[in-house]
């Protein structure tokens, strides 16, 4: 009965029967949605004068050229109307801060340098004083590439470090500087390649070029050591490395840069306190303090030890330090998580803000 | 840096006074020590890796108490020899597999002799040297012994296994060394270390008692030292003398720093490993100025004798300095600079005492870093966004652009990072890839280092600086990206030309390589769509790359706007 009122196209159809048919298949179901447009409020405050159809909307070529702009006069727009998300780069905000930081250290007077990324064990350890024992050397803190051999550096420079490892006396000397870390140092292992694990390595190859006192240099580089990659830990890590030398530099300078550096950064609490590093001596660490963070360990520093600087052939003392620069940048980028600082997503990079 | 958990009701009782957690917290600061968290009575520490003596509760609380000036000077234990037997033959043998041997005798201050604590901390200590100085026991590993139940002289040897029997440490009954080689959890971790084909380290005494299987463990009985023992033999094996040194030298502070007297064990056989400086000070000579130009003053001998006592070592003036006396459980203080920054160090250093450098200098940026800075702004122009990438890629990404000479890494963390990049390509690809929830058009370039075997590079492999753009969009094409490198080419004022080539990950007979002077220097191509779906992108991509380390030879360097 239903099925046959449907066919003869009438109206007055029970629904829950032609539902029953639908799902039968006996039946098919048209939706048709119907439109009307009608003057909002918001329309109804535009200017609908007689004649406003003949106003000029998006004015064109043809309208500059033949004038006619001036009899029609122009539709208004809806100023307040959504219009498309454009889009565009900007400079990525921690690259701009990172040459920010390197002009602030040109501004001191220092000249940059940098080194290659894939280094020596010689160069990123032994010239360093590191012992070739030391366990951040093992295969848990540094990077290995496989399959290519590097070279050991000229003969006189290996000499140097080998005497100064092995607790020898250095050519000319009368006595060794020291006892060394006893054993047998290795030159087999200072040719081994390594990723750099220390930007110092760049002002060791640096203080090898016997460079004319007084000088000045900072280095603002990547190196990389076995980390797991969280919130707080990269592999992948700049460092600011830099070192002041000349006859006369003391402890007191290192000071002094780090001041200085900190009152140019705008960091107004700063404290040091005792530390270590196998190729300073004194060593020492500047703490800046954050307001949400509170304390924060960012300028390791010292002067060179003798075992550094004579087998490179340096007469003058030398004072050096490596800045945790990402840990600054987070800190004045506002950024909480250090995988951030590898930047990669270009919604973010080109939509604007900070 | 080496950790461990104190007793903090031990370290004030070694100092005899109440101090708050602030302020002890504050002295520890200016030491070389961190303070890490407290639970109750656990103290979280740590220290720098000179300074391993701050680990023990002993030498924590001889250090502050010279910080907050209650103590000074050198703590001077007396020498109470334990008679002229008291020695130890060391067999040539033992000169293939475990040479250095070195020992003391400690003795208590009075009769209650070794309580629970002491001994507890003396393991704990032990234990901590054995994981550092001793690079977990390699190098170095000590031994604590009762000397009332041991019997001079000594031998450290080492025998056929087959005939030695002991009762291990956490044993009842005496076992073959075979078979505690065998089966037991100590000897199947350090076992390497003590054995030589059928042969295993003994440590024995006069009445052929095992003392221990060194470096593995100690026996019961004359292997075990127990609360009331009031005499001790502190032993030290190892493959370096001065290791075994050191770590000798730093247990003795856990006994010295609480008024236990020292005496010397002779060494027949072997090498001296220390002589009288195992339980004597040392002499370092100090310099007047040395010590002046470091600090940056010159300090008047009184505040140098005040600071010196402060630090808890000892010594006299002379006319060019100071001769410093050194104690055993500060191997770190081995020449006069290691002293001087004991002496800087103690006096504190202020920000305000700072001074700028005494001359001044011009700075500057790096001529090719100021290049690479220009691309990097025009690249910015030229409407690219900027990503900044590591250097290190995953493996599949390599792959995927058949990056075959790139270098790899031998110990990667994770896949993710596993692969030295030798072209930006390779990160640029995971930037499409973790880009791909995105809108489209997307397009973005970068200048950043890469790694290029090398022969003629001191490492194998030569680091060098690439400037890449990545186009992604409907009807991006080769054209759009050879644009772009030769709009940048030409920038740097240098004839090229543009010849087709080959290369992977992209689309054959769409890819050209720009040459300068024959020298390569730029690579354009169409990424192949085989990639694109592998990534999940799902618009035609067209990149371009130049080497920048080549262009600034060839003429970058005439590039100044």
């Amino acid at each position: 009965m239903v099925l046959k009122q449907i066919a003869n196209g009438e109206e007055e159809i029970d629904e829950a029967i032609a539902g029953t048919l639908e799902r039968r298949g006996l039946v098919r179901t048209e939706h048709r949605s119907i439109k009307r447009w009608s003057v909002s409020e918001e329309g109804k405050r535009l200017d609908l004068a007689p004649g406003g159809g003949d106003q000029v909307g998006a004015l064109t070529v043809r309208d500059l050229a033949d004038g006619a702009w001036q009899r029609r006069g122009f539709r208004p727009y809806d100023v307040r109307a959504p219009v498309p998300y454009a889009r565009a780069p900007r400079e990525n905000p921690y690259l701009a801060w990172l040459d920010e930081f390197a002009d602030l250290l040109v501004g001191l007077g220092f000249a940059e340098t940098e080194g290659p990324l894939l280094e020596t064990e010689f160069w990123n350890n032994d010239v360093l004083f590191m012992p070739q024992d030391h366990p951040a050397r093992s295969i848990h803190d540094a990077f290995w590439p496989a399959g290519i051999t590097g070279r050991p550096p000229r003969a006189d420079l290996l000499g140097g470090v080998a005497a100064v490892h092995e607790g020898r006396a250095l050519p000319g000397d009368p006595a060794p500087l020291g006892p060394g870390w006893g054993g047998r140092y290795d030159p087999a292992l200072a040719a081994r390649p390594v990723l750099r694990s220390q930007t110092t390595a760049v002002s060791a190859r640096f203080l090898a070029s016997r460079p004319r006192p007084p000088f000045r240099t900072f280095s603002l580089d990547r190196n990389f050591r076995v980390e797991s990659v969280d919130a707080r830990h990269h592999l992948e890590f700049l460092q600011c490395e830099g070192i002041v030398g000349e006859e006369g530099v003391t402890l007191r300078h290192l000071v002094g840069v780090f001041r200085e550096l900190t009152e140019a950064l705008g960091i107004p609490d700063l404290k040091i306190r005792p530390s270590y590093f196998p190729f300073t001596e004194p060593s020492i660490e500047g703490y800046v303090r954050h307001p949400r963070i509170g304390w924060m360990e960012v300028l390791p520093g010292g002067l060179f030890r003798p075992e550094v600087l004579r087998p490179l052939g340096v007469e003058v003392p030398v004072a050096a330090w490596g800045i945790g620069v990402t840990r600054l940048a987070m800190v004045s980028l506002g950024l909480d998580d250090i995988r951030d600082t590898f930047d990669t997503d270009l919604d973010r990079l080109t939509r604007g803000g900070t | 840096m080496p950790a461990s958990i104190l007793s903090l009701a031990r370290v004030r009782a070694g100092l005899g006074m109440p101090l708050s957690d602030a302020a002890l917290e504050e002295l520890v600061f200016l030491s070389k020590a961190e303070w890490e968290g407290r639970d109750g009575d656990d103290l979280r520490i740590s220290v720098t890796p000179d300074r391993l003596d701050l680990l023990s509760e002993a030498g924590l609380a001889l250090h502050l108490a010279g910080a907050i000036g209650i103590a000074e000077g050198l703590p001077r234990p007396r020498e109470r020899p334990a008679g002229d037997s008291a020695r130890c033959a060391v067999d040539p043998s033992v000169g293939g597999r475990r040479p250095a041997f070195a020992a003391v005798t400690v003795e208590a201050p009075d009769e209650a002799g070794l309580d629970d604590a002491t001994l507890a901390e003396a393991i704990r200590f032990q234990e901590l040297l054995h994981a550092t100085v001793g690079r977990d026991r390699r190098v170095a590993s000590l031994g604590i012994y009762p000397l009332d139940r041991i019997e001079f002289p000594l031998r450290y040897a080492l025998e056929p296994i087959e005939a030695v029997r002991f009762v291990p440490l956490d044993g009842t009954e005496e076992i073959a060394a075979s078979r505690f080689y065998a089966e037991h959890p100590m000897a199947l971790r350090y076992g390497g270390l003590g054995r030589d084909g059928g042969a295993v380290l003994t440590l024995r005494d006069a009445r052929g008692s095992v003392l221990s299987l060194p470096p593995v463990l100690n026996a019961r009985g004359a292997g075990e030292a127990r609360p009331g023992d009031r005499r001790l033999l502190l032993e030290s094996t190892g493959l370096s003398a001065r290791a075994v040194r050191e770590a000798l030298g730093l247990l003795e502070v856990v006994f010295v720093g609480r008024g236990w007297s020292v005496g010397p064990v002779a060494t027949i056989g072997s090498d001296d490993v220390g002589g009288a400086a195992l339980y004597r000070p040392r002499t370092v000579d100090l310099p007047a100025d040395l010590l002046g130009a470091i600090a940056g003053e010159a300090l008047p001998a009184s505040e140098v004798a005040h600071r010196l006592a402060a630090v808890r070592l000892g010594g006299h003036p002379h006319p060019h300095g100071w001769s410093v006396e050194v104690p055993p459980w500060r191997p770190d203080l081995q020449t006069a600079v290691d002293l001087a920054e004991d002496v800087v160090l103690a006096g504190g250093i202020r920000p305000e005492s700072g001074q700028l450098p005494p001359s001044r200098s011009r700075g500057h940026r790096l001529p090719e870093g100021r290049f690479r800075a220009r691309v990097r702004r025009r690249l910015l122009g030229m409407g690219l966004a900027q990503p900044y990438t590591p250097l290190l890629v995953g493996e599949a990404t390599a792959r995927l652009a058949g990056a075959e000479e790139a270098i790899r890494l031998q110990n990667p963390v994770s896949a993710e990072f596993a692969v030295l990049r030798d072209r930006l390509l390779l990160s640029h690809l995971e930037v499409l890839q973790g880009n791909t929830r995105h809108p489209y058009p997307q397009r973005f370039g970068e200048v950043g280092p890469v790694l290029r075997r090398s022969p003629a590079a001191e490492s194998g492999a030569e680091t060098r600086y690439h400037a890449a753009l990545v186009l992604a969009e409907e009807g991006a094409g080769f054209a759009d990206g050879a644009a772009r490198a030769e709009l940048l080419l030409r920038s740097f004022d240098v004839g090229f030309v543009r010849e087709p080539t080959t290369l992977p990950a992209t689309i054959p007979g769409r890819a050209a390589v720009c040459r300068v002077a024959g020298e390569p220097v730029a690579e354009v191509a169409e990424i192949h769509p085989e990639v694109l779906v592998a990534l999940g992108v799902p618009v035609p991509v067209t990149w371009a790359e130049l080497d920048l380390t080549a262009l600034w030879a060839l003429g970058g360097r005439r590039d100044t706007h």
